[in-house]
């Protein structure tokens, strides 16, 4: 069963009456909302995603509810609760999928720590995997949703999960984040992509929008990858394609300044961000518009 | 919060049931896993519920799913205490040139004694004891070493420093890791007075080099005052459980049980470790022999009635960290408990303009 033999009236009774459970790669969430906008997500976002009804233990527990308060009514808000315990502070309405993503990535980063978890996106082609590291607004998202376009798996558009033991790299092929600019720049260079769940996050005044993971990619979630190549990319506009190689001993720095976690891991993060810095090539990309980077990207296997 | 009928068998008791005998996991089905590990977490166990069941061997007969949530707690107790001791050596670095003895409490003293109740502990916070004429010394040297006050309104910096047993907490601003500052073991304003000096007496160095730490039965009646004083309620199943563990480990010497209640009534403290003695014994299990106890009950002063009471309140209270159906009584038994520690904390005018204070604040908010 997945989340698309279901119909949207359906899913939005099960997520009400807390008998939903959904599989999203190593981990299983346990939803419970009615909110539709989240119900109508699931349905085209997560529609390749294992739907299990009977499950009885899943890692995360989620509730996203409306306030019983005057918010609820008046320019109304959302609380988004892991077991009874509330992160953050009241959403606006409008920004349910965000919540429910942010959240999410939340709950994975603040207690996934059997793994080494990484902040990157990652693709996959011929069994080798690619780190996409950067900053808000390198474009790694927005890269990560035009490889896909061009045959590349997706693990994973916002977490490198490392296997302790294998040293390999499990996918969560969630939705791929898109913001402002980046919105138009893959509706235009990648027409085949599916983009959706569009809000407007008040607070940066700014679109987001998510593209659909491919079916493909979910129905391999369990399938990891090999680290073969880590790229730090850098956009800037109008700006010569550039690569340069960065050495094991800079990378295995930039790979602990995005680990959400290698410090609670100890001994065994330290030895597992060396791992992944010796076995991969390590490049600094600069690029502009246009999609040479994009053919750049075929020739680093 | 809406509760179908499989939330509501979600009980403590199966939680505190596995912590004393971590062998009755091996029966729990993945719905009783799902529960147990979310009540743990919600009463800051999961830490040490996760150490026992790796060290009884237990973890190979159980799911992927439970096992992977019990290494990542087994890795985060171990980095909390990585934290602790990194702080410890931090705090002994900017204190260098304070004279007098810095005393570590709770946590910090069970990470640097390595006893047994520090396994699988989840607290990165560090509570130390000065002598209360150093205490201008030990909070200069921290403020320039990197340490900032947390709570900087002048009504929370006044209230800290008139009627409180500590510093205001002090926060590192780049570790974010907070260091709590005592000149006393309970508040300046308590009905219940214990003279420090008690305590610098009997302290004996650390394991820990640069530290001391109290004497066994002083850290057990610490463990206790904490336990009945708090204001804070929920997190208290942590603290019975280090009671218990801390019992557990000292009852075999000649002469702990001996020196307990004597010191007890030398601080003080008979009433509430009456009370924490009971409730220890009758939530945990923790063998406590019987002449102690008589002895405990006589001297504490209080009534049967009052102490069933009392103790009725406690495990109400305690019983209700569950995720949901906490009962009105397990409600009235945390609210008369909170009012209660803060009536044995202030008198009653003082703690008038104290609820008025904090609750203006709260209207105040946006």
């Amino acid at each position: 069963m997945t989340v698309g033999d279901h119909p949207l009236e359906r899913l939005a009774f099960l997520m009400a009456r807390g008998r939903f459970f959904c599989d999203v790669g190593p981990f299983r969430i346990h939803l419970q909302t009615s909110i539709p906008a989240i119900a109508r997500f699931f349905r085209t976002h997560y529609e390749a995603f294992p739907l299990n009804e009977e499950a009885s233990l899943a890692d995360f527990h989620i509730r996203i509810e409306r306030p019983r308060n005057l918010r609820r009514w008046i320019r109304p808000q959302l609380l988004f609760f892991l077991d009874d315990h509330r992160p953050f502070h009241p959403y606006p309405h409008q920004m349910a999928v965000p919540l429910f993503e942010w959240g999410l990535n939340w709950c994975i980063a603040g207690h996934a720590h059997w793994a080494l978890l990484i902040h990157a996106a990652v693709v996959e082609r011929r069994g080798k995997a690619c780190l996409l590291i950067g900053k808000p607004e390198s474009g790694k998202s927005t890269l990560c949703a035009l490889l896909m376009d061009r045959g590349w798996r997706l693990l994973s558009d916002e977490f490198a999960i490392v296997d302790p033991g294998s040293g390999a790299l499990l996918p969560i092929p969630r939705p791929v984040s898109l913001k402002g600019r980046s919105i138009q720049v893959v509706r235009t260079l990648a027409p085949r992509l599916s983009v959706g769940g569009f809000c407007r996050n008040p607070a940066l005044d700014e679109e987001m929008a998510y593209v659909v993971p491919p079916p493909d990619a979910v129905r391999r979630m369990h399938e990891p990858a090999e680290p073969g190549v880590l790229v730090f990319p850098r956009f800037q506009s109008s700006r010569e394609l550039e690569a340069a190689p960065v050495p094991p001993s800079r990378a295995v720095y930039a790979l602990a300044e995005n680990s959400f976690n290698y410090n609670i891991l100890g001994p065994e993060g330290f030895r597992l961000l060396g791992l992944l810095a010796d076995k991969c090539r390590a490049l600094e990309l600069s690029y502009g518009e246009g999609t040479e980077v994009l053919d750049w990207f075929d020739t680093i296997f | 919060m809406e509760c179908d009928a499989f939330w509501k068998e979600m009980t403590v008791e199966t939680l505190l049931v596995a912590l004393s005998s971590p062998r009755v996991i091996r029966s729990f089905g993945e719905g009783e896993w799902d529960r147990i590990l979310r009540v743990a977490r919600r009463n800051n166990l999961l830490g040490r519920l996760a150490c026992l069941t790796e060290e009884e061997g237990l973890a190979g007969g159980l799911s992927d799913r439970v096992r992977r949530h019990l290494s990542a707690a087994v890795r985060l107790a171990d980095a909390h205490r990585r934290a602790v001791l990194w702080e410890l050596d931090r705090i002994r670095w900017a204190l260098r040139d304070v004279s007098g003895p810095v005393v570590l409490l709770k946590g910090a003293a069970y990470v640097a004694e390595e006893l047994d109740v520090a396994r699988g502990r989840l607290s990165a916070d560090v509570d130390i004891l000065v002598r209360r004429g150093d205490l201008p010394a030990v909070e200069r040297a921290l403020l320039e070493k990197g340490w900032e006050p947390v709570k900087d309104s002048a009504y929370d910096q006044g209230y800290y420093r008139n009627w409180m047993h500590e510093l205001p907490p002090l926060r590192h601003r780049d570790r974010g890791s907070v260091v709590d500052v005592h000149h006393n073991i309970l508040p300046l304003t308590g009905r219940i007075r214990i003279d420090s000096d008690l305590f610098f007496q009997s302290a004996r160095r650390s394991k820990l080099e640069g530290y001391h730490v109290l004497s066994m039965v002083d850290i057990v009646l610490h463990s206790v005052v904490h336990l009945f004083q708090d204001g804070v309620v929920t997190g208290s199943l942590r603290d019975v459980v280090d009671l218990d563990a801390l019992l557990r480990l000292w009852s075999p010497g000649d002469s702990f049980w001996k020196e307990l209640p004597v010191r007890a009534g030398r601080l003080g403290v008979m009433r509430p470790l009456a009370y924490a003695l009971h409730v220890v014994q009758r939530v945990m299990g923790t063998p406590v022999p019987r002449p102690v106890l008589d002895v405990v009950e006589r001297e504490s002063g209080a009534g049967a009635v009052v102490r069933r009471f009392m103790v009725e309140a406690m495990e109400r209270a305690l019983m209700s960290g569950d995720l949901c159906g906490v009962g009105p009584l397990a409600v009235l038994s945390q609210r008369f408990l909170f009012l209660r520690s803060h009536w044995l904390r202030m008198p009653p005018l003082l703690l008038v303009r104290h609820a008025l204070s904090k609750g203006a604040r709260g209207l105040r908010r946006p």
